[in-house]
C-alpha cells in the first residue's frame, strides 16, 4: 500500500511578508545595484532624476541653495534607505516622496525662522510721538527669476509662491512633472480621493491668483 | 453647460477634453479666457520641469555619498572587528602593564633581592671560613695572641685561591653595588693580585667615613696576616658590615639613570677592571676621574683635576671599595 502524504508541505519563500515583485523599470536594475554598493549605478539613478527633483524644490522652496541642499539631502536619504527599498513604487516615486518630506521640514524650519525674525510693521514714531507703517519690501522678483524667462513665468511663479505649500507641491507634482495621481498618492502618502479633491483645490487657488496677474 | 459647471471641469482637468466644455468657453469670454489662461499656465509648469538642474549638483551629490560610504565600510569593518578595535588597547595596556611592572619589580627588588643574595652567600662563606679559621693553627695562634676572638664566622681571604676570592668579591661586593665586577689583573703585581681578592667588605679602621676621600683603612695588602686578623677581629654582623649593608642596600634603590660600564684603567692605560654603575656614578662621556688607592687601602675618588668629589658619589666609592683595587693611581673612564 502507497503510503500517503499525511500533511501539506508548507515552503516557506524567503520574502518578507507583504513584499512586492520588484517592478521593472528603467531604475530598478541600477537601484539593486546601488543597494549593493554600487556607486555608479548610484549616480545614474542621481542623473536621472536631479533635474526632476531640483526644479520641484526650487519652486517648493524657492530659494535655489535651500533646493540644491534638499535635492542633495533628498539623495542621501535615499541612498541609506536604499537596502530597504522594496520596490513597491517606482524609484523616482519614492525619491519624490523624500524629497518633498525633505522641503516641507525645511520649510517648517524656515516658517520658524521667518517667524523668529518677524518685525513688526507697526513701529513707533518717537519724533511724531504715533504710531507709523513701515513700508513693504519690494515684491518684485529677483534678478535670476527676470532672467529666467518670461513676465508671464514670473507671474506664475509669484501665483505659485502665494498659494499653499500643500496646493503647491501637488499642482508641481501634477502638472509640472506629470505624476499620475496613483503616483502622487504613494509620494505623497495620501489616499487617492484625496489627491484628486487637493489638485482639484489647488487648481482652483492657482487659476484664482493668475486671473489678478493675468489679463 | 453653466459657468459654474465648466470651472469646477476645469479644476477635476477635464474642461479641455470634454466637447461640452469647449463649447462653453468658445460662447463664454470669461470662461473662454479662463481656459486659456490655465492652459498656459500647464504649458509654463511643464517648462519648468526641462530647466535644468545645476552642473554641479550630481558631484555634489556624489561627494556626499562617497564620504558617507566610506564612514560606512569603516563603520562597518570596526563593527565587523569590534574585539580587535576593543582587545587590541587592552593588549597594549596589558603588555606595557605587565613590562613596566616587571621592571619595576626588578628595580625595587631584584638589586635588594641580590643584594640579600650576596649576603646569604657571604653569610655561608663566612661560615665556612670561619670554621676553616677556627682549624688554621695561625687562627689559633691570633687567638692566643690576644686578637679579637673569632665570635663569628669571619672570611679568611688570603687563604682562599685568588680567583675564589675574586668571585667572592664579585658575589657579595660587587654584584650588591653594580651588578659585576670584571676584573683584569694582569698589569697588578703580585702582591696586589692576592691583596685585591681581600673582603669586599672591608671596614674602615677610621671613622669609616669618607673625609678626605679615604673611605677603608683596610689593611695592608703587603700584610696578609694582619689582614687576616683584621677580617678575622671583625664579626660578620659589625655594626659597620651593616652600615654598609644598608649603603648597599641604598645603592640597590632603582636607578634613575642608566646602567653604564666604568673602565678603570691604570696611568699607562691598562685595564683593572669594568665597574658598572649607573650613569650618574660614573665620569661624563669623554672624561675621567682619578681614583687613588693608598697603601692602607684607602682610596680617594677625584676628579680629571684631582678634586675630591668622593663624597658625591658614595656609589662609586663603594663600588671602588668592593673590587678593592691593588695600591696605586687608576682612571675611571666609560
Amino acid at each position: 500500500m502507497a503510503a500517503t502524504f499525511p500533511y501539506a508541505v508548507v515552503v516557506r519563500l524567503p520574502f518578507a511578508a507583504g513584499a512586492s515583485v520588484p517592478r521593472e523599470d528603467a531604475d530598478w536594475s541600477d537601484v539593486r545595484s546601488a543597494a549593493a554598493g554600487d556607486e555608479t549605478a548610484f549616480e545614474a539613478l542621481v542623473r536621472r532624476h536631479e533635474r526632476m527633483l531640483f526644479n520641484l524644490a526650487f519652486r517648493l522652496l524657492s530659494d535655489r541653495e535651500d533646493a540644491l541642499e534638499a535635492v542633495q539631502e533628498a539623495f542621501l536619504r535615499a541612498y541609506r534607505a536604499l537596502p530597504r527599498f522594496r520596490g513597491e513604487a517606482t524609484f523616482r516615486t519614492w525619491i519624490t516622496g523624500i524629497a518633498i518630506n525633505v522641503c516641507r521640514s525645511r520649510l517648517v524650519g524656515a516658517e520658524a525662522r521667518q517667524r523668529r525674525s518677524t518685525q513688526s510693521l507697526v513701529q513707533r514714531d518717537p519724533d511724531r510721538d504715533e504710531d507709523v507703517v513701515l513700508p513693504l519690501p519690494d515684491p518684485a522678483p529677483d534678478p535670476e527669476t527676470q532672467a529666467r524667462g518670461s513676465e508671464l513665468r514670473a507671474a506664475l511663479e509669484r501665483a505659485l509662491a502665494a498659494l499653499s505649500s500643500e496646493h503647491r507641491e501637488i499642482l508641481l507634482l501634477r502638472e509640472m512633472n506629470g505624476m499620475e495621481y496613483e503616483e502622487l498618492a504613494a509620494a505623497l502618502g495620501c489616499a487617492l480621493g484625496t489627491v484628486k479633491s487637493r489638485i482639484a483645490r489647488a487648481r482652483n487657488a492657482l487659476r484664482r491668483a493668475l486671473e489678478g496677474v493675468w489679463p | 453647460m453653466t459657468c459654474e459647471e465648466f470651472r469646477t471641469l476645469l479644476d477635476d482637468d477635464g474642461a479641455a477634453a470634454i466637447p461640452a466644455a469647449l463649447a462653453h468657453a468658445g460662447s463664454c469670454p470669461t470662461c473662454g479666457r479662463a481656459l486659456e489662461r490655465w492652459q498656459t499656465a500647464q504649458r509654463e509648469l511643464r517648462a519648468m520641469a526641462g530647466e535644468p538642474a545645476p552642473a554641479f549638483l550630481t558631484a555634489r551629490v556624489m561627494a556626499h555619498v562617497r564620504s558617507e560610504q566610506r564612514e560606512r565600510s569603516q563603520a562597518g569593518m570596526a563593527g565587523k572587528h569590534w574585539w580587535k578595535a576593543r582587545l587590541a588597547p587592552a593588549l597594549v595596556v596589558l603588555v606595557v602593564a605587565s613590562l613596566g611592572g616587571r621592571a619595576l619589580w626588578q628595580a625595587l627588588h631584584g638589586a635588594s633581592g641580590r643584594v640579600q643574595e650576596a649576603r646569604l652567600e657571604t653569610a655561608a662563606a663566612d661560615k665556612r671560613d670561619g670554621f676553616l679559621l677556627k682549624a688554621a693553627p695561625e687562627n689559633r695562634a691570633a687567638q692566643a695572641a690576644g686578637a679579637a676572638p673569632p665570635a663569628a664566622p669571619v672570611p679568611s681571604k688570603a687563604s682562599r685561591q685568588p680567583a675564589a676570592v675574586g668571585a667572592k668579591a664579585k658575589r657579595a661586593g660587587a654584584r650588591a653595588v653594580s651588578a659585576d665586577v670584571e676584573r683584569d689583573f694582569a698589569p697588578q703585581p703580585a702582591a696586589g693580585a692576592a691583596t685585591v681578592g681581600e673582603s669586599a667588605r672591608e671596614r674602615p679602621s677610621g671613622a669609616g667615613g669618607a673625609v678626605g676621600g679615604v673611605l677603608a683603612a683596610a689593611p695592608s695588602a703587603a700584610h696578609p696576616a694582619a689582614t687576616r686578623e683584621d677580617a678575622a677581629a671583625a664579626p660578620a654582623n659589625h655594626p659597620e658590615d651593616k652600615g654598609a649593608i644598608a649603603m648597599l642596600d641604598a645603592m640597590a634603590q632603582p636607578a634613575e639613570t642608566s646602567p653604564v660600564a666604568a673602565r678603570l684603567t691604570t696611568a699607562n692605560g691598562a685595564m683593572v677592571l669594568v665597574l658598572h654603575v649607573n650613569s650618574a656614578a660614573a665620569p661624563p662621556v669623554g672624561s675621567h676621574w682619578l681614583v687613588r688607592v693608598g697603601a692602607d687601602r684607602g682610596i680617594m675618588l677625584g676628579d680629571a683635576t684631582g678634586t675630591d668629589i668622593g663624597a658625591l658619589h658614595p656609589d662609586t666609592l663603594a663600588g671602588l671599595r668592593a673590587a678593592n683595587p691593588p695600591p696605586g693611581e687608576y682612571r675611571l673612564s666609560r
